[in-house]
This record gives C-alpha cells, sequence and structure tokens, in this order.
C-alpha cells in the first residue's frame, strides 16, 4: 500500500510530465550496490530512510548517483553543497533528518547564486527537491535543520 | 505507511528571496562523489538535446597494458566513459567487452579484487540489457576503483581516473555537437566550474606526486580545453570552440592510448 501511494506521490510531482511506463520496473537502489557506505557517514539508519525515498524516484526512471552527502545541521547555520547541473536533465535531491524532526528546509540556488523553484515533497524528517536544470554549471544546495534543533542530515541524488 | 504522507504534502518552493553571495558560492561545500557529476549525466543530457548515434564514437578496442600506473589510471577513466557510451547505445557486447577492460586495467592497479564482482555485474546486467542498472554499475565500479587508490593513500592515481573520464566524456560530447550542429549540445560543454575543479585536485596533490609526464599532460589539456570553455557569452558555444575542445580531448586521447616511456 505504500509502495503505491508513494508511486502516486511522484506521478504528481514529476518534474516534467512523461509517459509513466517505467513505473513498473524494479526498484533500482540496493544500498550496499548503489550507495557503498560512506565513511563520513553517522547516520545509517538516515541513509536507509533517505534511499527509501530515493527508491520511488528509481521507480519514475531516475538514477541514484553513487553517493551521498551526510553531517550534522545546526539552526541558523545552513550546510551549502556544490553540484553540477546539466541543462534539460532532471533532478530530484532526497534528504533525511531523523524520525520525529520536521523534515530539512532544501533549497537550490543556479550558477549566478539565484534561488530556483523547484517542486517539493515534505514529511517528518524527509524534504526532496526536485529541478529540470535550466542552464548548465555549478548549482548550489542547501539544507537547514526543519525545525530550531540540530540534527544529523543525509542527502542523495538522482537524476535522469 | 508512514512515509507514503510524505507525498500528500507535494508543492512548489519557491525558495528564500535572498541570493547566494560569491563569498557563501566560494565556500559551498565539496563531496567529490556528488560534485564532480558522473559522465553518464551529461550523456543523458547530450541525449536529449540531439539524439546521436552513440556507436559512432566507439573507439577501436585499446591496449590493456600501459607502462606506468597515472597512464593506465587515465586510461581507466577513459574506459568507464565508454562504457557510459555503450549504455547509451543499448549495446551489451559492447558494454561487457569495455567491462572487462576496466578489469585488467583495476587489476594492473593492483585493485582488481576489489572490484571482481562488479565485472560480473556489468556482464549479468548487459546480458539482460538493463541499461538502467549498467549505468549505476559502472559509476560504482569507477568510485571503487577510487576508494581503493584513496585507501592506498594514491589521491592521484584517483584523480587521474576522474580527469581521465571527463576528458573522454568531453572528446565525445564535443563529436556529437559537431555532429549535429545544435547549439544545445554545444553548450553542454561549457563545464568552466568542472574543469577548474578537476585542475585544483592535480595542483592539491603533493609536491612528489605531481612529478612525471602523465600529470602534466593531464594538466595541459584540463587548462586547454578551460581556455576554449572560457569567455562565452550566456553560456553559448561558438562552432570554433566546440571545434577546439574536440580536437584537444582528441589529441590528448590519443597520445594516453600510446606507449609512452
Amino acid at each position: 500500500m505504500t509502495k503505491y501511494l508513494l508511486i502516486l506521490g511522484l506521478m504528481l510531482a514529476a518534474p516534467v510530465g512523461e509517459a509513466r511506463a517505467q513505473l513498473a520496473s524494479p526498484v533500482k537502489t540496493e544500498p550496499d550496490a548503489a550507495a557503498p557506505a560512506d565513511p563520513q557517514s553517522k547516520a545509517p539508519g538516515l541513509r536507509a530512510r533517505v534511499l527509501e525515498l530515493a527508491g520511488a524516484m528509481g521507480n519514475d526512471g531516475f538514477k541514484l548517483r553513487d553517493g551521498l552527502w551526510s553531517g550534522r545541521l545546526e539552526p541558523g547555520q545552513p550546510r551549502r553543497l556544490a553540484v553540477n547541473l546539466f541543462a534539460g536533465n532532471q533532478y530530484w535531491f532526497c534528504a533525511a533528518t531523523p524520525e520525529g524532526f520536521r523534515g530539512p528546509k532544501l533549497a537550490l540556488f543556479d550558477p549566478q547564486g539565484k534561488p530556483v523553484t523547484t517542486l517539493t515533497h515534505d514529511g517528518p524528517g524527509l524534504a526532496a527537491g526536485g529541478v529540470t536544470a535550466a542552464a548548465t554549471g555549478r548549482y548550489f544546495l542547501e539544507l537547514l535543520p526543519g525545525s530550531g534543533s540540530a540534527s544529523d542530515f543525509c542527502l542523495v541524488y538522482l537524476f535522469k | 505507511m508512514k512515509l507514503a504522507a510524505v507525498f500528500l504534502f507535494l508543492g512548489l518552493a519557491y525558495a528564500g528571496a535572498n541570493e547566494l553571495t560569491p563569498k557563501q558560492m566560494a565556500a559551498a561545500e565539496s563531496v567529490e562523489c556528488l560534485t564532480v557529476p558522473t559522465p553518464a549525466e551529461f550523456f543523458s543530457a547530450v541525449d536529449k538535446a540531439g539524439k546521436p548515434d552513440w556507436a559512432a564514437f566507439y573507439r577501436p578496442p585499446g591496449r590493456t597494458t600501459y607502462p606506468t600506473r597515472p597512464q593506465t589510471a587515465v586510461n581507466l577513466g577513459a574506459l568507464v566513459a565508454d562504457g557510459f557510451v555503450a549504455v547509451e547505445a543499448e549495446d551489451g557486447q559492447q558494454v561487457k567487452n569495455t567491462g572487462t577492460d576496466i578489469i585488467t586495467l583495476a587489476r594492473a592497479l593492483g585493485v582488481g579484487d576489489n572490484v571482481l564482482s562488479r565485472g560480473k555485474s556489468i556482464s549479468d546486467f548487459a546480458d539482460k540489457n538493463d541499461w538502467f542498472a549498467l549505468r549505476e554499475e559502472l559509476e560504482a565500479t569507477a568510485n571503487e576503483v577510487r576508494h581503493a587508490m584513496q585507501s592506498q593513500r594514491d589521491q592521484a592515481l584517483s584523480s587521474l581516473i576522474t580527469a581521465g573520464a571527463w576528458l573522454r566524456a568531453l572528446q565525445v560530447g564535443s563529436r556529437a555537437a559537431e555532429l549535429s550542429g545544435e547549439d544545445r549540445t554545444a553548450e553542454l560543454l561549457v563545464q568552466t566550474e568542472l574543469v577548474a575543479r578537476l585542475r585544483a585536485d592535480l595542483e592539491a596533490l603533493p609536491e612528489t606526486a605531481r612529478t612525471g609526464p602523465v600529470i602534466a599532460q593531464v594538466s595541459t589539456a584540463l587548462a586547454s580545453v578551460g581556455e576554449a570553455m572560457a569567455g562565452t557569452t550566456e553560456g553559448k558555444l561558438p562552432p570554433e570552440k566546440v571545434a577546439a575542445i574536440k580536437k584537444q580531448t582528441e589529441e590528448f586521447i590519443v597520445q594516453m592510448g600510446a606507449n609512452q616511456p
């Protein structure tokens, strides 16, 4: 039931409307194969949860990058990650914080530093932002804790 | 069921009104496995822009032994890019051949055991025409070799694998742009920050690791390509600059495939 609701959510929210023939394809996110343990990751539980979220995107043809970004979010201290995106590609950035926390606030900025409008999924301890890159270049992902407390986080991204 | 609730809150996010300052952009963190894109991402965008005949970018089978480890690393990276080309062409046999060569070069670098199972997976996925899984498997294979190099404290070889993959990817991309004549494909070649990052990685190596002809050749190739990308207006890349990138990357890949001292 959960899986079907996830898929329904993705059908409504994929950045560009496309045939959904791939929805029947199996989830491709095998944690050990697709994202080897990051020695810096202190939150394997977060990793499993963010990969579960990413797995739903995989059903919609998004390919998971083999890596993750993890660490600690402190109130009022945004963490920013540089990512190189290609014009025309669609991307989803998925982040998890511990259950019981609000999902992190996730924002994307273009190569000029201007905020980019993204499609979003928000939920308890989870957040995702989707975008079709308008230009090729270095973008910036920004993460802030969703609530007033510090928390660990884990982020992955997918493209198609 | 809890997770399903996530998708009940869908919407558009208009990110905070504040733009990032140049200082904030310069201070952004960089995680190699995410900040440096894979050639697969680049090829995916190239495919959308111009639907090239991917098989036209195959290279004749190369050597499987090279005189030095740095040269081996560059060629391993280039082979990873070749693997992604074969996946775009949906050519299972070509993917398998490339996968076998990748494992052979990984063995020559002393990390073959780390990726032996990946080689089998590549072969299995190729037999099943699972192009989706193959993209992930190729990236994972390259990452495992790089991680193994890093754990042996050989950051130089790890950087050379990444640089080799990208120089070969740019060779393919520039040829695709030339053949299609599409501005959209040419614009994808403007990756100034990525090239700057690859150069910075090489420059950050300890002095002792930066000696040797291969690192110098890679640095020169990246500098030339970066120069060709510089000074573009609104991301537009004129045909003469596309030709320059193609010429520089082509010469470099040929040079790396040759028997150097």
